[in-house]
């Protein structure tokens, strides 16, 4: 027991020595920190209110007051993107928090026991993805409603496909090996196979689909909030900001770029790590690139 | 080969199936009354009751569904709450632009994707490499939207080159829209041409050919591209998926008449049929495309043609 502790530690410090040789996933991890920090103590880095109109302060470009400029309100630029990162953050942990909780379950489940119920399961995802997951999604919201609460739900559902079959195939491949085999000799439960021997040798795969995925939420997200279908103003999303402040381009378009700015940092940060945790869990790739 | 591709039509029915009634059951959960929505607001209450009578409104749902999926059989929508035309005649109107839009996008894709992605891996970790893959994960983390706008900001507003909205007017109304939805496939298509091509050129036989003498470039273009286009045609199918969300914000955005921008207006005026209807297009489309991507991976690669054979 003492030894396989060990080597666990062991091979996640390999993991952490191969993915910290990725530069570009180190850095993108680096930044990625410093948006999560400025999320979280968002009063304390920003000087201005998000909320805050001042209409005298219209269309403003950058200055030593409002870094970003203002927007068609007067209300500071900066200060909307660094509190409308907590929203986007949000959206992304708790729709692929919720993808994973549900595809990974069902995915384990159709894995696991097959015969009908994998058949049933996986009829369900196959109506799923045949749409692309943002149709999916916008199908999900338009029936909803707007909101963010009914963009999170949308999110998660369009996700559960991806996580379900990628468990799902984790699972049958990890089934027929010899030591679940002899777990099940032994006389181990089906609960005891699946949480200590199969769900820890289907993590690797799971946790760098889990990055990309958030990527790829806060993407959807700010196209919903971008097409009027996810966050309402007045609060400050990305992809909602981007929207409304789209018509004063000509005048100042300072409220339009900085958002998208910050949502292609945080996308191509999750990106970035996402792709060196990939490289750096599958020795296949070890030495491509 | 044939009976293959028969059997890949059979099997989409139960999806395409499911799909349909998936979208129906949101649209049923959906608040808002459809005889409310054509008659107006102030429609006195037995003209109301009449109109759900006649679309059998006040039938149970199951009803209507399979009413609905009997007429969906036949490409039969019914017709759009506000124009009041059939659902079908509306999607064949819209169409071709957005087929017009998604070729475009495809075909900058392939044209751009492919060749720097094997440029990229022939010589692996070179500057051209480097800058490459730096671009084509800008590409993929660009949000669509703001990219079109950013791309109006320049080539419309600042230089004036291009224009902004539109469609009719010749093939400079296209280049921005084609540009936007274009590039993150392009970006996608570069990463993995480029890992496909390392791939096959770690195999024997490009070690094979390498070692009987033949040049590096003979061995690249000869040996190892056509193998390592496979699955970089799989990969255009599969953008396809996101060429088709994409087409949704970009055709917002460039004010382009397809049916990702009717979709959105349809959802905005809760024009119910026309949802559904433009949603089932969608599904029918991606679920052609993915199979016809299938059948040429099946052609392309000998040794899953005589599998099929």
């Amino acid at each position: 027991m003492a030894a396989e502790v060990s080597k666990n530690q062991s091979q996640l410090s390999r993991i952490f020595k191969q993915w910290r040789r990725n530069r570009r996933a180190v850095v993108g991890a680096f930044i990625l920190i410093v948006i999560i920090a400025m999320a979280i103590f968002a009063p304390y880095v920003t000087r201005y209110e998000p909320q805050k109109q001042n209409m005298r302060n219209r269309l403003q470009p950058p200055s030593a007051e409002h870094i970003f400029g203002t927007d068609q309100f007067g209300r500071d630029t900066y200060s909307r993107v660094v509190y409308g990162a907590r929203l986007s953050l949000q959206v992304g942990f708790y729709s692929i928090g919720m993808a994973l909780l549900i595809g990974c379950t069902l995915g384990l489940l159709a894995g696991y026991y097959g015969g009908v119920l994998d058949n049933v399961i996986m009829r369900v995802v196959d109506v799923l993805m045949a749409l692309p997951g943002f149709l999916l999604a916008l199908s999900i919201v338009a029936a909803l409603g707007p909101g963010i609460e009914n963009v999170v739900l949308a999110i998660g559902v369009s996700y559960v496909p991806s996580f379900a079959r990628m468990m799902r195939s984790a699972v049958l491949s990890t089934r027929e090996l010899d030591y679940v085999d002899a777990a099940r000799a032994l006389g181990a439960k089906d609960r005891r196979i699946i949480l200590s021997h199969v769900l820890p040798n289907s993590l690797s795969p799971i946790i760098v689909l889990t990055t990309l995925s958030m990527a790829g939420a806060i993407l959807s997200a700010a196209g919903l909030s971008f097409l009027g279908m996810g966050a309402q103003p007045p609060t400050p999303e990305w992809g909602s900001m981007i929207a409304n402040s789209r018509p004063f381009i000509r005048v100042s378009h300072w409220a339009v770029t900085v958002p998208g700015l910050a949502i292609f940092t945080t996308v191509m940060c999750l990106n970035l790590v996402g792709d060196g945790l990939r490289d750096a869990l599958d020795p296949r790739l070890k030495n491509v690139g | 080969m044939w009976r293959y591709i028969v059997r890949r039509l059979l099997s989409l029915i139960p999806v395409l199936i499911g799909i349909s009634l998936f979208v129906f059951l949101l649209m049923h959960i959906t608040p808002g009354d459809p005889a409310q929505l054509m008659l107006g607001e102030g429609a006195p209450a037995h003209q109301l009751e009449a109109l759900r009578e006649s679309m059998g409104l006040n039938k149970p749902w199951y009803v209507q569904y399979l009413s609905w999926l009997k007429n969906a059989a036949k490409l039969d929508f019914g017709n759009s709450l506000r124009s009041k035309k059939p659902v079908s005649m509306e999607i064949l109107d819209r169409l071709p632009a957005t087929a017009e839009l998604a070729l475009a996008a495809v075909t900058i894709a392939v044209m751009i994707g492919v060749p720097v992605g094997i440029l990229s891996a022939s010589r692996p970790n070179s500057t051209f490499d480097n800058v490459a893959m730096v671009g084509a994960l800008t590409g993929v983390g660009m949000p669509v939207f703001w990219q079109g706008i950013m791309l109006i900001l320049l080539f419309s507003v600042t230089f004036q080159l291009l224009p902004s909205s539109g469609r009719l007017g010749g093939l400079q109304y296209l280049v921005l829209p084609a540009v936007t939805l274009g590039t993150a496939a392009t970006a996608s298509i570069a990463r993995l041409t480029r890992s496909a091509m390392l791939d096959v050129l770690q195999q024997d036989y490009v070690r094979t050919a390498r070692a009987k003498g033949l040049r590096r470039r003979k061995v690249i273009y000869r040996h190892a591209l056509r193998n390592a286009l496979i699955p970089v045609v799989t990969m255009i199918g599969l953008q396809f998926g996101g060429l088709m969300s994409g087409a949704v914000l970009t055709e917002t955005i460039f004010a382009w008449p397809g049916i990702g921008r009717m979709l959105v207006e349809a959802i905005n005026n809760k024009d119910f049929p026309l949802v559904q209807g433009t949603i089932m297009t969608f599904a029918l489309t991606y679920a052609l495309v993915n199979l016809f991507v299938d059948v040429l991976y099946a052609f392309l690669d000998p040794r899953l043609r005589a599998t099929y054979e």
